[in-house]
């Protein structure tokens, strides 16, 4: 009996969240960046018929989080144009800040990589960049994620 | 691959609380049986301009006037600065049209004006990205899910929500009836039993991003937003829900745009939404200057075959059974649309009074302008709109440019007796902040804001109602020269004004000659207190941060400030939860509970790689004293539990957080039990 959507989704869910949670910004609510990709993929065929649909949504969903950050960061921007003041706003060394600084992308990759151990060919495919580049931005990442540890350590 | 990165990204990937595959895909499913979005073109090209701004009115200054004061204390970083001009308020009011036919014809008529190879400027045209309530978000610091204040909170039986206004219920993400908790966090109705201790009812309301529920008697409204949605094809939801027994869904309504924000006054719901056209234009698609001239003349093509639906906001309203009351009809009669004198913008302001025994008899108002953050007093409600102006980096030449890029906030007051009805506009210089910044007393309203014409710097403008308009009548000028605004709160005939760069100044002012409005003393301490709370007896209670003299903050902290000498406040006592520590209450004051009948304070703290907890002060004396903290014990993964509200049902506290609700005793603070929401 062919799976249905609704099986292949609730196989599908658990990782596609955990990578929505890793490469979404923190303000953007993960399960909304997994429901907008599937949404957006059910108005082109049914879940079952897309190729590789673990790689697709997952692209669909990082490029939903890069959208949204641009979009955030822009209107950072236009506030910042506004606001002369130079005042200080101490941040936290926070976990979750170091990773944020990294990028969709390069949270995605390193997440894909590291903690799920795909290959970087694997991991190239559900990015939606080349393994080349998968490589590069994973090893970048490595390093600046390392340097901002040892900054919170010290 | 070390440990610490590994146990960082383990953390991101497990943040925030699952909804579960099938309610994800069940809403997956509604949206993709939506029409897709109507765009153009993608998002990217750089030249677009993104306005926060609506308005290109031209603001008429006039220079030197007696009821301006200007903050000189020597012990004070404000410094003497020229008075603030006045502002003519008239350019902020609004009038009628005559018919349907009038407004498309304005409409149109400014939008032929102002039209451009890439549309309307800045986000109506094909590449504008953010909506009213993101760049809401992002000026107010959170609109969503906020609110509070003052009010005199709590009885012998159960808390309320934190308002700002006595009388004036805000939505928040929990309700109580006194016994029953009803809890809205991620889309569904959780009712947890108090003296049981459990969730006796679960009931999925087919909403994604609530914004947050009131109960009315025994209906709970619940308002949401459509998520991540094209910013022109966004939808505010209400739906209700009886909760006399067992909670039941009925009616929903759903109105084209987003929720700015809901009052309920004396049993009634004032809903405010914000939307914006959803004319599709189109954009040059070579380099050369023809490509321009064509894109252009496409684009006024539109304007002119466009429709009303193109402009105003639609409502439909379906009944239980699904029969569809209203099916995307205009939300407002057109006799019921005002437009500010000068253009402001191409959004619509809609004030939706709900009847919640009928929601397709709702009346409503509209406004032709934005809307960031609303306010409301017991009699009336106003909306507020930031404009910076900046609009002129894409609008054709023919149309004349600001005087000032200093931003303003235009002001709208509607009265609440009897059908809402437009009741006059007024402008400030500078931005407002969030609703704490208005607050309306004897028949005046005081608006803190801040301005950045030249230098950073806040004021407090007050204005009164004088032939169908705001009108000013004394500002205090100069407040935190360099620094924003972090706090307001307006208690009785004194303001209270937090600004902050190194340490925080909170500023005192003398409200009580509305024509001569002063500063009275200021209190200069490390670290700023973002929300302020009046626990009585001449003395404030801050939430915030503490930090050091020079700026760096060090945690979360209150603060018990004594202001019984308007001219020498002093803090009477600090009270610092630790290193890594930040408050709930900074974004969200619903978050923050004062429970008057024990002086206790409830106050969510985050502390980063630890989780949450409610630190629990007590008042006496002049002095705050830690009494303890409520932590997710029996939460399975208690790293991952933030509390964001705290409500007291009887003898029991209760903890709120995404992923369940912590019951403990209200007087020890023990344990009960875990609730958990999975």
């Amino acid at each position: 009996m062919p799976e249905s959507d609704a099986d292949l989704f609730a196989r599908l869910y658990p990782s596609l969240r955990r990578f929505a949670a890793v490469a979404g910004p923190t303000d953007v609510d993960p399960d909304d960046l997994v429901q907008e990709a599937v949404a957006r993929a059910l108005r082109i065929r049914p879940l079952t018929e897309l190729d590789e649909p673990l790689a697709y949504l997952r692209r669909a969903i990082l490029n939903l989080a890069r959208n949204r950050r641009r979009g955030l960061a822009r209107s950072r921007r236009t506030l910042e144009r506004v606001d002369h003041s130079d005042r200080v706003t101490e941040h936290y060394g926070s976990d979750l800040a170091d990773l944020e600084r990294l990028g969709s992308v390069a949270r995605a990759v390193l997440y894909l990589v590291e903690v799920e151990g795909w290959s970087f060919a694997a991991t190239a495919r559900q990015v939606g960049v080349s393994e080349d580049s998968a490589r590069t931005t994973a090893s970048r990442a490595r390093r600046r994620l390392r340097i901002e540890i040892e900054k919170d350590g010290q | 691959m070390d440990d610490e990165t590994q146990r960082r990204l383990e953390q991101r990937a497990t943040r925030g609380a699952e909804r579960g595959a099938a309610q994800v895909l069940e809403a997956a499913r509604a949206r993709a049986d939506r029409p897709a979005p109507r765009r153009t073109g993608a998002i990217g090209a750089g030249a677009i301009a993104l306005a926060l701004a609506t308005l290109a009115g031209v603001i008429t200054l006039t220079r030197g006037d007696d009821t301006t004061s200007v903050a000189t204390p020597a012990t004070t970083t404000t410094v003497p600065v020229d008075p603030v001009p006045v502002i003519a308020q008239s350019e902020a009011s609004l009038v009628l049209f005559d018919d349907c036919a009038s407004v498309l014809a304005e409409l149109k008529a400014d939008a032929l004006d102002r039209v451009g190879p890439y549309g309307l400027p800045g986000r109506y045209g094909p590449f504008g990205f953010f909506s009213t309530q993101e760049a809401g978000a992002f000026l107010a610091q959170s609109r969503f899910n906020q609110s509070g204040g003052p009010a005199a909170i709590g009885s012998d039986v159960a808390s309320e929500t934190n308002n700002q206004e006595a009388g004036v219920d805000e939505p928040d993400l929990v309700e109580t009836d006194g016994r029953r908790l009803f809890d809205v966090h991620g889309g569904v109705l959780r009712v947890v039993d108090a003296a049981r201790a459990r969730v006796v009812a679960t009931l999925p309301l087919g909403l994604v991003n609530v914004h947050g529920a009131v109960l009315v008697d025994d209906v709970l409204v619940v308002f949401a937003n459509e998520p991540l949605s094209d910013y022109r094809a966004g939808e505010a939801k209400v739906v209700l829900v009886d909760v006399t027994g067992a909670p039941m869904i009925g009616e929903r309504m759903t109105v084209d745009g987003s929720i700015v924000d809901v009052r309920a006054v004396a049993g009634r719901v004032h809903l405010v939404t914000a939307s914006v056209p959803t004319i599709a234009f189109t954009y040059p698609t070579g380099g050369d200057e023809g490509a321009e001239e064509a894109a252009t003349e496409a684009n006024k093509e539109r304007i002119r075959s466009s429709s009303l639906a193109d402009w105003l906001p639609s409502v439909t309203v379906t009944a239980p059974g699904g029969t569809v009351r209203r099916d995307h009809e205009q939300l407002t009669d057109c006799r019921a649309i005002r437009r500010p004198k000068a253009f402001a913008g191409f959004d619509q302001t809609s004030l939706v009074t709900l009847d919640l025994d009928d929601l397709a008899a709702s009346d409503s108002t509209s406004v032709q302008a934005a809307s960031l953050l609303v306010y409301g007093s017991a009699e009336n409600l106003y909306t507020a709109t930031t404009s910076v102006d900046d609009l002129e980096l894409d609008t054709p030449r023919a149309v004349e440019r600001p005087v000032s890029a200093s931003p303003h906030t235009d002001i709208h007051r509607f009265s609440l007796e009897g059908a809402p009805t437009y009741a006059g506009s007024g402008r400030v210089v500078g931005y407002v902040r969030d609703q704490f910044g208005l607050s309306e007393h004897d028949g005046h309203l005081r608006a803190a804001s801040t301005s950045y014409d030249g230098s950073t710097r806040s004021l407090v403008t007050v204005l009164r109602v004088a032939d169908g308009e705001l009108v000013q009548t004394g500002v205090v000028d100069g407040l935190g020269l360099n620094e924003d605004i972090q706090g307001v709160r307006f208690v009785g005939d004194v303001g209270y004004v937090v600004t902050f760069r190194r340490t925080d100044p909170l500023h005192v002012i003398d409200l009580s000659d509305p024509m001569a409005p002063r500063l009275a003393g200021v209190l200069q301490v490390p670290g700023y207190s973002a929300y302020l709370h009046p626990v009585g007896d001449g003395l404030l209670l801050g939430v915030g941060h503490d930090g050091t003299e020079d700026g760096r903050l060090t945690g979360a902290a209150v603060s018990l400030i004594d202001v019984h000498d308007p001219i020498a406040p002093v803090r009477a006592d600090l009270e610092a939860f630790g290193p890594l520590t930040s408050p709930v209450t900074e974004p969200d004051h619903h978050a923050f509970l004062w429970w008057p009948a024990t002086a206790t304070a409830y106050v969510p703290v985050g502390t980063l790689g630890i989780g949450g907890s409610v630190q629990v002060v007590r008042l006496a004396e002049g002095t705050i004293t830690r009494v303890g903290a409520v932590s997710p014990t029996g939460a399975p993964d208690p790293v991952d539990v933030v509390f964001d509200r705290v409500v007291i049902i009887g003898d029991r506290l209760l903890s709120v957080s995404r992923s369940g609700v912590q019951v403990s005793d209200l007087g020890t603070l023990a344990p009960i039990a875990w609730v958990s929401f999975r």
